[in-house]
């Protein structure tokens, strides 16, 4: 195991941190007479009689009037699940594409797009941003929260930048959990498995009375990785234990009738092998926390939100260096601050407006030799409107504008041809979504939308030293393009009672330009000689693609669901990269996205019993790996450098099963298995993951 | 020619329920209607706690229009949950609106189309929560929410009569329902 930040100096960050936040908290609640109530999506859906989100446009709309493709589970899909984290659920739903290389190291990607370190999703836990600005991604092992908390999770795919701001290109993942002023519920689930897999997490959601509630979770898990050896035998000594441990807590109180005010911190660590940024194999180590003051009001001129919160990240990453036998290792850290103010109302009976005025302040240290900071601050302005045009008729239109402000400051390594001036850098960018719903009859849907989103380089894009060897630099670019990208989109619904079910179908356009590569891009020479490859720009990409998605009901206990998603990604390169070998495109989205991803199941329940069996294949692809190892250069000298090659993914099926009994009205116990069809299988360049087999316990209170 | 006889014949019944809907200007108020109307008073501003009398209004001169009033109060049974209130179904005739008095929520039961106005007179003079099946009630600004639950939920609030009664609802609420 690696050394991770102590926690005496954690504990005191934290500290200073609850004190300046709980103080910035007490001094909303006071001024601000009014805010908007947290939703009670319980008690919403119980009334509708279907799922509810805030996700699509932030406001609260049934899941048939969004006018976006997506997804909703409920906390019902998750129990059934048998999935034991957040990805493994989402593998089987429509569009989603999910990698794992070890237990905690995975990547999800949403309509083509995966990657490692995939850093073009929004994942969002009560609203509160979770993505590292290190890289623009989640981790996902290092999330606070634990499947049994969730209450429902809501998926929307394509572009929702002018919502959410940056890197919400692919998609947007807002996990939401029980709520203490609404839920009232406790849990605790023991689990256990082979590769020594262990895991206890409880959960309670409590109101202590009319006015304040607390939702408190912890757990912990911890395994022997996945014994099948990579490649370079190397690298093998990365493939160490996975553990994550976490906890999170939230009091939310009824200031007022009209009032409420809430306080919730979060703390994660977790420790695993994966597939880093540069398609090296690595082993990480996360240290997050988060504390957030929010304060929620209505009155009858609308819903109002403030949100402040603080993202903390400490980074303790393992390279190798082969034939050395030295580690090489980062440890970084990066705070983002951020302040969001909107308002929600309703104009006349017809239109909706929501205005947000947002702030965004990060400090990241460069990675990964920690000898300077990039900072960046963000402003931004958003407004939508949604006109009921008619009963049948609805139109959204939404549009954001940020402007970024950027510099740095601190040391360079001898040779690195940038001064802190380099770095003083302004960026605005428009952003838009609009969708047009047309609901042919009671039963038929039909959705039009267009959107643009804007993918911001990560700090590592832009301020990355890394110090391949004596020679040799891979840096960051700090006048690095933007990228942009498009979508348009048609999407049909109609209910279909015959069965109970659903048949969704979506066909999309989407194109990005502009996009960002951070690894082997053409070499330069530098000023005093060295070599250097920067993160480049080169490569526009575009997808065409179709979902179809089918669910129902057979009978009173079984439900069952298909979907299929064809993609067709083509990248094409602004310029040649690589003179040598122009097969190896550093970036390679087209390749990497199977064109084929269908996706099954059944779900059977009588009585006290339960079951499930999904099944999702996925098509032949390949995928980049990057080796660290050394070479003999022109000069005759042994260096160290990162070899770029693919790996084939062979076409696979992977079968989930799951079945259940309630041993009494609190007790469950079930025996989980993920990768059911095969022992080993490969879904990333790194070595191959093994079948899991689970036996859980669940305890509710 | 199975398939095309059998797609033929769907196109009349359906033409022939949706004629049947055209001329029944409300649908037997179910279950499952009651339900989503009290589920709705849950979100009123200053929601009712406790025991609350919810007043179920019928045209004594029709029967239909009674044994939709008794299926009302069938449905509300011994105490219907309303959020933090418990539902408890009194009968009143549109002869004696006088009856209303103390009730917070009023369900009007079908068949009493030509009482409307007045039922609504005699309930908004008390802030009462007027309910009803038939959104032509909610259109002429008699009813404050309108409700049907087949083939989908939906929840129709008049703006107008709200007004009038005073009564007001969470925003959340709002945001979600169609507002005339």
């Amino acid at each position: 195991m690696i050394p991770v930040t102590p926690m005496e100096n954690m504990r005191k960050i934290m500290n200073k941190k609850i004190i300046s936040l709980a103080a910035t908290t007490s001094i909303l609640a006071l001024s601000t007479a009014a805010s908007a109530q947290t939703i009670d999506y319980g008690s919403l859906e119980m009334l509708f009689d279907e799922s509810v989100t805030t996700s699509a446009t932030g406001k609260p709309q049934r899941a048939s009037d969004a006018p976006v493709a997506m997804e909703i589970i409920s906390a019902e899909d998750i129990r059934r699940s048998g999935a034991t984290d957040i990805p493994e659920l989402l593998r089987f739903y429509s569009g989603l594409s999910v990698q794992r290389s070890t237990l905690g190291g995975v990547d999800v990607g949403i309509r083509g797009y995966n990657a490692a370190f995939n850093e073009r999703i929004l994942v969002l836990i009560n609203g509160r941003q979770t993505y590292m600005d290190f890289f623009g991604y989640v981790e996902w092992a290092a999330l606070p929260v634990t499947l049994e908390e969730i209450k429902q999770i809501e998926i929307v795919k394509g572009p929702n930048t002018a919502l959410y701001g940056f890197n919400a290109v692919s998609g947007v993942i807002n996990i939401i959990t029980n709520n203490p002023l609404y839920d009232d519920n406790g849990q605790v689930t023991v689990r256990g498995g082979n590769h020594a897999f262990k895991e206890i997490n409880a959960t309670i959601t409590k109101k202590l009375s009319d006015k304040i509630g607390v939702h408190l979770s912890a757990g912990f898990w911890h395994a022997n990785d996945f014994t099948t050896e990579l490649e370079n035998i190397q690298e093998n000594v990365l493939r160490d234990d996975s553990e994550r441990k976490f906890a999170s807590g939230t009091i939310l109180a009824q200031v007022s009738d009209n009032v409420q005010a809430g306080f919730e911190f979060s703390f994660t660590d977790s420790e695993q092998g994966e597939l880093f940024f540069d398609s090296t194999f690595s082993f990480s180590d996360y240290v997050t926390d988060s504390l957030r003051g929010f304060v929620a009001a209505e009155t009858g001129w609308g819903l109002t939100n403030l949100n402040v919160y603080r993202n903390t990240v400490d980074l303790h990453s393992v390279g190798v260096r082969p034939f050395e036998g030295d580690f090489k290792t980062s440890d970084v850290e990066a705070v983002a601050t951020i302040y969001e103010l909107n308002h929600l109302l309703k104009v006349g009976g017809n239109h909706a407006l929501r205005l947000a005025l947002g702030y965004r302040h990060s400090e990241n240290q460069t990675f990964p030799e920690n000898i300077g900071t990039l900072d960046q601050k963000v402003w931004s302005f958003s407004g939508m409107w949604d006109w009921t045009i008619n009963d049948k008729l609805s139109f959204v239109a939404a549009t954001r504008y940020d402007s970024l402000d950027m510099s740095r400051f601190g040391d360079f390594l001898p040779g690195v041809p940038f001064t802190n001036d380099d770095f003083n850098r302004t960026i605005n960018e428009w952003s838009f979504n609009s969708g047009l719903v047309y609901k042919v009859s009671d039963v038929d849907t039909i959705r039009i939308t267009a959107a643009k989103g804007i993918d911001l380089p990560s700090s590592t894009e832009f301020s990355l030293i890394s110090q391949i060897n004596d020679e040799t630099f891979q840096l960051g670019t700090p006048d690095l393009a933007v990228s942009d990208v498009f979508n348009y989109e048609i999407g049909y619904e109609r209910a279909i009672e015959s069965f109970n079910g659903k048949l969704k179908i979506n066909a999309f356009y989407y194109k990005a330009n502009d996009l960002q590569n951070i690894q082997q891009n053409e070499v330069s020479e530098l000023p005093n000689g060295s070599d250097a490859f920067f993160a480049e720009s080169p490569l526009d990409s575009r997808a065409y693609g179709v979902e179809l998605s089918l669910e129902g009901r057979a009978g009173d206990n079984l439900d069952w669901f298909a979907n299929y998603l064809l993609v067709d990604v083509k990248d094409t390169l602004l310029e040649e990269v690589f003179e040598e070998d122009d097969e190896v495109e550093a970036i390679d989205f087209a390749n990497n996205s199977p064109t084929h991803t269908f996706n099954f199941g059944v779900n059977y329940q009588k009585n006290k019993f339960d079951a499930s069996l999904k099944g999702s294949f996925t098509s032949a692809r390949r995928q980049l790996r990057g080796r660290r190892t050394h070479v003999i250069d022109e000069g005759g000298d042994n260096i160290e450098t990162i070899l770029l090659g693919f790996v084939p993914i062979e076409k696979q099926l992977q079968l989930n099963a799951v079945a259940g009994y309630q041993l009494t009205d609190r007790i469950r116990l079930s025996v989980e298995a993920i990768g059911l069809s095969q022992r080993r299988y490969q879904q990333t360049s790194a070595a191959q993951i093994e079948r899991r087999v689970n036996v859980s316990l669940n305890y509710r209170f | 020619m199975t398939l095309l006889k059998s797609t033929g014949a769907n196109f009349i019944a359906l033409a022939v329920m949706m004629l049947a809907g055209a001329f029944s200007a409300q649908a037997e108020t179910s279950k499952k209607d009651v339900q989503i109307a009290s589920r709705a008073v849950s979100f009123m501003t200053n929601a009712p706690t406790g025991a609350v009398t919810a007043a179920v209004v019928y045209d004594p001169a029709n029967a239909a229009s009674k044994a939709d009033a008794d299926a009302i109060v069938a449905a509300i049974g011994g105490g219907l949950k309303a959020g933090k209130a418990t539902l408890t179904a009194k009968l009143v005739s549109t002869d004696s609106l006088g009856d209303l008095a103390g009730a917070k929520v009023v369900f009007i039961a079908e068949d009493t189309a030509s009482q409307h106005a007045a039922i609504f007179s005699a309930s908004s003079a008390q802030s009462i929560l007027v309910i009803s099946t038939d959104m032509s009630c909610v259109d002429a600004g008699n009813c404050i929410v309108g409700v049907a639950s087949k083939p989908k939920v939906e929840i129709v609030v008049s703006k107008a009569a709200r007004a009038a009664a005073g009564i007001d609802f969470k925003p959340a609420f709002l945001m979600m329902v169609k507002e005339k």
